[in-house]
């Protein structure tokens, strides 16, 4: 059991009743990269 | 007065600008780096890979990441100035302080002079906050002053070097790997927004990443793995731990490390880290928390259709590596990092300030009374 001060204040999640200011961003990157092993990199 | 604005609490699914770092929750739960799948880069990749990608805008050849691995290792070293702070911080303290802290000190002695330097601070940042946790951790728990420069060739393997003052096995860097790579970067978060923000005014980079460890340290952001593991711990069977839960479901109290802002159908990082969270229990041979894990995942999804999201494995994976439930935050700090400071650079380079508007819920207008006159 944690017993110290930072335990105690760890009380909700992400999705808890009182909501965190989450704004969504609007994507500027490539759709979709293929992974490639490092030695077949440029 | 007017009436309270309850759409978009919490700006939720508001676009609040532009980035190529990150897709979240895409077709319900998918989640890219630079466009790279998540399961690539945890089934792949090292961190150091995955924070050079972020950073520098690529995947490294392996060249590129021999260096940018030499680099990163020669950074270790604490200033002297910088320890004698963190001796002075109490055991107590909250670790999320000690980092905030410890970020802010850093700024104040290798203060970024120009954005020329954006690379270099977020390399050395990288390379010294596993040091600056450990430090306060070892000093501040066990009297010990350790050094903080490591050969390891890890970011993961070093942290554990530090932790326990010997070499981490093969299978525990592997995980730290893996888990510094799942938490690396996530899009619009608030930490995440808050670095953004504070960017914006043009503000140096020690004070972006301060202000984002501050709002990661809030119980709705980061700890809730922290919470997720204080929940398991004292439970000794998966029939103990159905009976809490269902216990839980019927006070209708907060289950933690559930459900998620922006994923619908499932988080995709739970998949991965669950997996190594059973391959460490195997070799603890003490499968207990593991087993009451997995209960607590399959109760929740048949009783409220909710999805581990990827705290609630982490638990049960840093408990087998030996990791103290107070330092799981930091740790979370030491990888989103490379997040933070990918977008500091992004804000950078198409920056306009960010100064949104408010609707106003106050009284119309109010008279001027002077003192005297009020009650």
């Amino acid at each position: 059991m944690v017993t110290d001060r930072a335990a105690q204040v760890i009380i909700a999640t992400d999705s808890g009743p009182v909501r965190a200011a989450s704004g969504a961003m609007k994507g500027t990157g490539p759709e979709k990269q293929e992974w490639l092993p490092i030695e077949q990199r440029d | 007065m007017a009436d309270k604005p309850t759409n978009g609490a919490g700006l939720r699914g508001q676009s609040a600008g532009s980035t190529a770092l990150c897709t979240v929750g895409k077709e319900g739960s998918g989640l890219t780096y630079r466009g790279y799948d998540i399961h690539d880069l945890a089934d792949h990749a090292r961190f150091e890979e995955v924070a050079y990608l972020l950073l520098k805008g690529k995947l490294p050849n392996q060249q590129e990441l021999n260096d940018y691995v030499a680099k990163l290792k020669s950074l270790r070293d604490l200033p002297d100035a910088l320890k004698r702070v963190l001796e002075e911080i109490p055991a107590d303290a909250h670790p999320m302080d000690v980092m905030r802290t410890g970020a802010s000190m850093l700024g104040n002695l290798e203060t970024e002079q120009s954005f020329d330097e954006e690379q270099d601070q977020s390399d050395r940042m990288l390379a010294a906050f596993p040091g600056i946790i450990n430090y306060w951790y070892r000093y501040s728990h066990d009297g010990v002053r350790i050094d903080t420069d490591t050969d390891d060739e890890s970011i993961g393997g070093h942290f554990l070097h530090l932790l326990h003052g010997k070499p981490a096995s093969e299978l525990h860097a592997r995980v730290m790997n893996v888990s510094l790579i799942l938490y690396a970067e996530h899009e619009f978060n608030a930490s995440t927004f808050t670095a953004r923000v504070c960017a914006s005014t043009l503000s140096d980079i020690h004070s972006c990443v301060t202000g984002a460890i501050g709002s990661l340290r809030g119980p709705l952001h980061g700890g809730a793995n922290e919470a997720a593991m204080a929940m398991i711990e004292d439970w000794q069977s998966p029939e103990e731990a159905e009976r809490e839960i269902m216990g839980k479901l019927e006070r209708k109290e907060k289950i933690m490390g559930f459900g998620h802002a922006v994923y619908k159908d499932s988080d995709p990082r739970n998949a991965m880290i669950k997996k190594w969270s059973k391959e460490l229990a195997e070799e603890a041979g003490d499968d207990r928390l593991y087993q009451i894990s997995e209960r607590v995942e399959e109760v929740m999804w048949r009783e409220k259709k909710m999805f581990c999201n990827a705290d609630f494995f982490h638990a049960s994976a840093y408990h087998f590596m030996g990791i103290p439930t107070k330092l799981f935050t930091p740790i979370f700090v030491c990888s989103r990092l490379s997040g933070w400071c990918a977008h500091v650079f992004e804000q950078r380079e198409n920056n306009r300030i960010i100064r949104p508007n408010a609707d106003y819920t106050g009284p119309e207008k109010q008279e001027w009374l002077p003192i005297e006159q009020r009650k």
